[in-house]
């Protein structure tokens, strides 16, 4: 089912679809690796590194179209990104918008690369609950994908989180949420973001 | 010249924050940091050095956030602040994020806001194993210029020593 920015936004279908599919079958791919790690070994898989420049690529300002699991259903609104270099790239931060149900929202991501393990520490600071940051996500990027991992709280739960990145040519990238409450057996994702760039800085 | 403040002219706990209160620090800054070399062991020994500051705001006006070059004698650096309005606790919490220990960001933020030009922050923290208090001052003299101070207490606020500032002068 088409949600409504596919009603608004003319000739974007089909992409969209193809993003679908690929992420998809990122997304399978992802599992296999995360299952037949898991068969080999009971030790807890070591976190993804990265390299210092792992986040060049998100520099400058995007639009987004967010397909969110809101009550078991799937949401579909739209929003934009600027994302900004800090220390000389060892950190940087998006300030995102978005709207749902007619009322916007915003939150603010701080990430920053430890040269001492290669990782990258993501933060999230929700607009609706500025008192704190989340916990990290921690990982990087290999090649064109980037994959974080992290514990938050889900409905007062422990949950594990994975934060997977895809870049696709300079100008769009995918970000997916997916929770994990089986100790990474299985992975549902609950929110997925498909960039599109306005401007390069 | 920086006046030398006493503990007994600044009160000890923080004015509420109001969104805004960063609205004068944002633009380009040349920095003279004046830094003491070692803390809560009676140094008077100051290091003085250059450095350059950016800032901005960020969700909407809820976020404030620097961008520091330190060029500090003995090794340069570069530092970064957040700062985020908790409008229900009428508070700006500050973090702070150094490039030489990148993973204690987001550790423990310090708290506050402006009273006129001047804003008290403060925060419980430790420094090399001890409880300490720490305060920042924020001076907004005029447009062009303004000055940060931080201070610890090593005895829960009745003696602070300060042991690094700020003087600004803006750039654009």
């Amino acid at each position: 089912m088409k949600g409504p920015f596919h009603q608004t936004v003319s000739g974007e279908r089909d992409e969209s679809d193809i993003d679908r599919r690929a992420l998809l079958a990122a997304i399978a791919a992802a599992s296999l690796v995360t299952i037949s790690a898991r068969s080999f070994a009971m030790a807890p898989i070591p976190l993804p590194t990265g390299r210092i420049t792992d986040f060049d690529f998100l520099r400058g300002h995007w639009k987004v179209k967010h397909r969110a699991l809101v009550e078991q259903r799937w949401q579909e609104f739209e929003g934009e990104v600027t994302s900004r270099p800090l220390l000389a790239g060892q950190t940087n931060i998006d300030d995102n918008i978005w709207t749902w149900n007619g009322k916007t929202y915003r939150g603010l991501a701080v990430r920053v690369f430890d040269p001492q393990s290669s990782r990258w520490s993501i933060f999230w600071l929700d607009g609706q609950s500025p008192e704190r940051f989340g916990p990290p996500a921690v990982g990087g990027f290999s090649g064109n994908e980037g994959t974080f991992y992290g514990d938050e709280e889900s409905q007062g739960k422990p949950v594990r989180v994975r934060l997977s990145w895809f870049i696709d040519g300079a100008d769009h990238a995918r970000w997916e949420q997916a929770y994990s409450s089986d100790n990474e057996a299985t992975w549902q994702p609950n929110w997925l973001w498909f960039f599109e760039r306005t401007a390069s800085t | 010249m920086i006046k030398v403040l006493q503990a007994a002219d600044i009160p000890d706990h923080a004015p509420p924050g109001r969104l805004g209160d960063w609205n004068f620090l944002v633009g380009r800054w040349r920095v003279r940091h004046r830094k003491l070399a070692q803390r809560l062991v009676g140094s008077t020994h100051w290091m003085e050095f250059d450095g350059e500051c950016s800032c901005w705001m960020a969700l909407g006006d809820g976020v404030n956030i620097d961008d520091h070059f330190i060029d500090q004698p003995t090794g340069r650096y570069r530092a970064s602040t957040v700062r985020v309005f908790d409008p229900k606790r009428a508070a700006w919490d500050i973090y702070w994020i150094d490039s030489r220990t990148p993973p204690a960001v987001m550790a423990r933020p310090i708290s506050g806001g402006f009273e006129g030009k001047i804003g008290r922050l403060f925060a419980d923290d430790e420094w090399e194993g001890r409880p300490i208090r720490t305060r920042f001052l924020w001076f907004n003299d005029d447009p062009r210029h303004c000055r940060w101070e931080q201070a610890f207490s090593p005895d829960s606020g009745k003696t602070w020593e300060t042991n690094w500032e700020m003087r600004l002068e803006r750039v654009s």
